[in-house]
């Protein structure tokens, strides 16, 4: 380990957001390119420690902060926060070589680069943090920096609502957080994790404060992870920059809230009364986002989409309970990382080259932009979770532990997460199709420049995530030998050949008439659109089952509505202020009469 | 006579006149603001002596004329108050000398602010009930006039008759409460009334309620404040920084003082309705904030919502075990909520300078051409949302706890409820003039003069520092919230 590598690694890329309007006076090519060679230093930091904790090496280094709360200002170096910071780190770094060429036309790059430094910094100092309190403030600090991101095209209307609306909605989350901290602070009187893990193992923490503790907490990670209630936002969030919905949904923000119930489960380590909640809350999630990713048209929507539904399946693994639903959420989370990278990063090629976001004009790609077709083929296969790709294992890992966990909530896990899979195949394939398959659509015939590949600089990250996608998934033993040091006991993972059966059966449930309608086109999905049935279905999808619809109505609409009333309330005619005097004081004179007797 | 910082004062207030006489013989244009600014750093040196002493206990200052035996006490409370007051005080006037250049009657202008500063030290240091009612009236007094300062609009002039209103009936109400107690008790010395248990008596209740009010009505409490969205956005902008930074928390402190000290310990229904009214309080500010497109009314909508926020923590304190952190965290938000409040005043009035509006949609994309005053805009405003690592987050984040120790979660969810309202409409005032591409309109608005932007800097580095490293913010506070208590 390089000594301070755990302080540096995240004071390093924050540090060095406030020196871009410096480093913008100098040159514009020192800016562009410092970002990426900061982010760079950072991994080289984070890397250094994965040999230590390897090892079994852990730490806890704090320094004296707030002594009324008795709080600290720490850094944990264990497996998780090592492994969570060096995906955060590696990610980052590779999609900011990727922004140097794809947001090179833009206005106001400083900003930009201030911010993504600012994101990936505050984000790995969130993994590294050592108590509950510190891991907040970056929590909101990371809600900052999306807000700025997803807004950064200001000229754009909806963009800069997206930001505001990313923001408060994660906010409500957050609510639910810092509600559950204090309510632990107040009975352990702890904000550090060891402490409290400590405390948890000593059996000084009650079982029912702990349930209604980790709740609470789940509330935060579901705001901040986009699960059903709380989804809402990061649709939207994609009109903002690609690069930006790449790392929220690859590295940074999303991650956090499955990282906070993973280290939870660690603190609690004895306590699983609150699994079941999280584990349904993440299968809902994923079968709905699943279905909601069929009726999209905007490629990124999609891909937003499926990324709720990837990190619904991480949450159920982490609700199935155990050491071995634990690993699996960490492993899929890792290989999600690296295939919704890759497919973004894909993505942002397509959008760059077509300037367009929308599917039904794309058609026919693969000849024009071979590598990325590769790319983007290796991810959707990732995905949906064929083998060998990195999705097929960490996927089948989460089935696997649901199905030998039994029982009735163990089956009814399981069958959502085959049922999700079939949906993730069906959509995975028809995005697929409908971007390089086919024929070039009359869009891309009237552009007065043929599409073709990609500079690069932007292809160098594609081949690398890709080649991500394919080894990442053979790393499970050094992964789990790892990170099984900061739960309890070791795990070993069998191939069983039910659940593996059951998943191959999902492939073809849902691949199958992907296939017919999109690839071989026998069926016209217009056709299908023309039942009852199916049309209001498909109109509830593209809706997203009205929760945005419901949300406007009750709490948009509900806040004006008593704004309008309570602006009304200021007359301005002294008169009535003068009433209001005469209510408040005989308001106070009856208080003091039964004061005075009780 | 009255202690040194205030002697300071009273000797520049009643000499500036003279300045502005001088003025026009020397055709010096920013001598009078110069003069009391110099005033204003000469009380605030002096108060760092009254500092140590008052670290070994309370000072008190005897005042030989008076027939009430009225005294100074100053205590570490009345230190951190003093602190505030003269700070901000500072920074105001060093604004105006640039904001005010334009006007008429200048060295009346800083008479009446080197006036309002010096009462409002006198109500932190008043050591009985009538030593503060007279500094208060003086601050009240020169605080009409202030809001009424620009005669030549209508506005101001009716905003400062409805303030002059609302707040005469609240003296009034005060003169008659603390009539009632000196009834009671003979004395209306802190200490003494303190040792008497007045609050065993009906009468002791009722004198309360009628102090309670009247300083309500200067706090801004639920359904007092009416007068405070006229009056705060009519003022000229460093005149509406003071009144919403400083001059509404005179209001808190001589509750805090009233509820601790003198009629300590409350009845616990008076704890349930103080937190009632502090919900209503925020609940209102808020929700009347949301759809404002008046930039200054806006903010006075915030900050009786923020007076809610203080509020509720004063009433979480008023359980034994909970008091010094909900006093340590009001005391906390006091502080922070005045550096924020001011700074983002501030920020406005430079904004309103440059570009002569106060409409929100006239000043629409602003900041793109004033980039400084903006992001100091933008801090304040985050600051003000609760968001780490600025300092209203960690004041914030202080009351919510108080708020959950003292059990009472769903006060405490509508708290939060109320933070992210609240954050709601800074999140689209930054949109509106951060984020948004500028407007015609504004093509010939250029940055902030420097001798403005010296305050706001200042009042933005200060958010930031108190929300990275509180610790020492945080021991003052606890120092005066315990020695409060303590002798209370």
């Amino acid at each position: 380990m390089i000594p301070y590598a755990p302080w540096l690694s995240w004071i390093i890329p924050i540090m060095g957001s406030f020196l871009m309007p410096v480093l913008e006076k100098m040159g514009r090519k020192l800016r562009d390119w410092s970002p990426f060679a900061l982010a760079t230093a950072s991994s080289i930091f984070i890397f250094s420690m994965i040999p230590d904790v390897y090892e079994g090496y852990s730490c806890d280094a704090t320094i004296q902060w707030i002594p009324f709360f008795r709080l600290s200002f720490g850094v944990l170096v264990d497996s998780l926060s090592v492994f969570m910071a060096s995906l955060v780190s590696f990610i980052g770094a590779l999609i900011l070589l990727y922004s140097i060429e794809y947001m090179s036309e833009e206005e106001d790059l400083t900003r930009y680069y201030f911010f993504m430094l600012l994101f990936i910094g505050s984000m790995i100092g969130l993994v590294m943090a050592d108590n509950l309190l510190q891991l907040y403030i970056f929590w909101e600090v990371v809600g900052l920096c999306s807000y700025a991101l997803i807004g950064f095209w200001y000229k754009r209307a909806e963009a800069v609502r997206a930001g505001m609306k990313a923001f408060i909605v994660t906010r409500i989350g957050d609510v639910c957080l810092l509600i559950g901290i204090l309510t632990l602070y107040l009975n352990s009187g702890e904000f550090s994790f060891l402490a409290i893990r400590n405390l948890a193992v000593a059996g000084l923490l009650d079982a029912s404060l702990i349930t209604d503790v980790a709740i609470l907490m789940f509330g935060g990670a579901v705001g901040k992870s986009a699960q059903v209630p709380l989804f809402v936002w990061l649709p939207d969030a994609m009109e903002g920059p690609t690069t930006v919905s790449a790392l929220i949904h690859a590295a940074t923000m999303v991650k956090a809230g499955v990282y906070l119930t993973a280290r939870m489960a660690t603190v609690f380590l004895l306590q699983d009364s609150y699994l079941p909640v999280i584990a349904f809350v993440g299968a809902v999630t994923a079968f709905m986002a699943a279905t909601m990713a069929l009726a999209t048209f905007d490629i990124k929507r999609v891909l937003a989409y499926s990324t709720i539904s990837q990190l619904g399946y991480m949450f159920m693994a982490l609700g199935i309970g155990g050491s071995k639903g634990w690993l699996a959420s960490q492993f899929h989370l890792m290989s999600h990382a690296f295939f919704k990278a890759l497919l973004f990063l894909c993505a942002g090629v397509i959008i760059h080259i077509l300037g367009t976001r929308d599917m039904r004009k794309m058609g026919g790609l693969r000849k024009n932009m071979p590598v990325t077709f590769v790319t983007f083929i290796i991810g959707a296969l990732s995905l949906s979770s064929i083998p060998p790709f990195n999705g097929f294992w960490s996927k089948e890992m989460i089935l696997e532990s649901a199905y030998t966990r039994g029982g009735c909530f163990g089956y009814l896990i399981f069958f959502m997460g085959v049922a999700t899979a079939a949906v993730t195949v069906a959509y995975t394939i028809r995005m697929a199709s409908l971007i390089f398959l086919g024929n070039e659509s009359e869009f891309i015939k009237e552009m007065k420049k043929k599409p073709c590949e990609a500079p690069k600089i932007m292809l160098t990250p594609l081949i690398i995530l890709a080649s991500a996608c394919i080894i990442s998934g053979f790393l499970q033993d050094f992964l789990f030998e790892s990170l099984s040091q900061v739960i309890t006991g070791r795990v070993v993972f069998e191939m069983r050949i039910e659940p593996l059966v059951y998943s191959f059966m999902s492939l073809l449930i849902g691949g199958l008439p992907a296939y017919l309608i999109y690839v071989k086109k026998i069926l016209s999905p217009q056709e299908i659109m023309k039942g009852r049935i199916t049309s209001m279905l498909y109109r509830a999808l593209s809706k997203g089952y009205y929760f945005d619809d419901f949300y406007d109505f009750i709490f948009v609409r509900g806040t004006i509505l008593a704004s309008k009333v309570s602006g009304r309330l200021q007359t301005g005619i002294l008169n009535i202020n003068m009433l209001a005097f005469m209510v408040a004081a005989f308001f106070f004179i009856i208080l003091a009469l039964q004061g005075g007797v009780t | 006579m009255f202690s040194q910082p205030i002697d300071i004062l009273i000797a520049f207030t009643v000499t500036t006149p003279l300045m502005g006489w001088l003025e026009t013989k020397i055709h010096l244009k920013k001598i009078c603001g110069v003069y009391v600014t110099a005033g204003l750093i000469l009380s605030g040196l002096s108060l760092h002596e009254l500092f140590i002493k008052a670290l070994s206990g309370p000072v008190t200052l005897p005042v030989k004329t008076s027939p009430f035996s009225s005294c100074l006490v100053i205590d570490r409370l009345s230190v951190f108050m003093a602190l505030i007051f003269t700070i901000l005080g500072l920074l105001a006037t060093v604004y105006s000398i640039e904001y005010m250049k334009e006007d008429n009657g200048i060295p009346f202008y800083y008479t009446l602010l080197s006036a309002m500063t010096c009462g409002m030290l006198g109500v932190a240091f008043a050591g009985d009930f009538f030593t503060l009612f007279v500094f208060w009236e003086l601050m009240c007094i020169s605080s009409y006039a202030l809001v009424a300062f620009r005669k030549h609009e209508w506005e101001p002039i009716e905003a400062g008759l409805k303030y002059l209103v609302m707040s005469s009936a609240g003296s009034a109400s005060i003169l008659f409460g603390i009539s009632l107690l000196y009834g009671l008790t003979g004395t209306l010395s802190f200490t003494q009334t303190s040792s008497m248990a007045v609050n065993s008596n009906i009468w002791g209740y009722v004198s309360l309620s009628f102090i309670l009010l009247g300083f309500g009505v200067k706090a801004a409490i639920f359904p007092l404040h009416m007068w405070l969205p006229d009056a705060h956005p009519a003022a000229p902008t460093p005149i509406s920084a003071l009144l919403s930074g400083i001059v509404i928390k005179t209001g808190v402190y001589a509750i805090i003082r009233s509820l601790f000290f003198i009629y300590s310990p409350i009845n616990s229904s008076w704890q349930d309705a103080l937190m009632a009214i502090s919900i209503l309080t925020m609940s209102y500010g808020n929700l009347a904030a949301l759809l404002q497109d008046d930039i200054k009314r806006l903010l006075a909508y915030s900050s009786i919502a923020q007076m809610g926020y203080i509020l509720f923590a004063v009433s979480a304190a008023a359980t034994q075990a909970n008091a010094v952190l909900g006093l340590t965290a009001a005391l906390m938000h006091i502080m922070n909520h005045a550096l924020m409040k001011s700074l983002l005043f501030l920020c406005a009035g430079a904004f309103i300078y440059r570009a002569g509006t106060r409409s929100l949609a006239r000043l629409s994309g602003i900041g793109r051409r004033m980039p400084l005053t903006a992001i100091t805009f933008a801090i304040g405003a985050l600051a003000i949302s609760g968001i780490p690592p600025l300092n209203g987050f960690i004041s914030e984040f202080m009351i919510i706890y108080s708020g959950i120790r003292c059990n009472a979660y769903i006060p405490t969810v509508i708290l939060l409820a109320n933070i992210l309202l609240g954050f709601a409409y800074y999140l689209r005032l930054i949109r509106i003039i951060i984020w948004s591409s500028p407007s015609g309109r504004l093509s010939r608005v250029h940055e902030a003069p420097f001798l403005m932007l010296i305050p706001i800097v200042l009042l933005a580095l200060a958010c930031v520092a108190i929300g990275i490293y509180p610790s020492p913010f945080i021991e003052f506070a606890r120092q005066a919230a315990e020695s409060l208590i303590a002798s209370g």
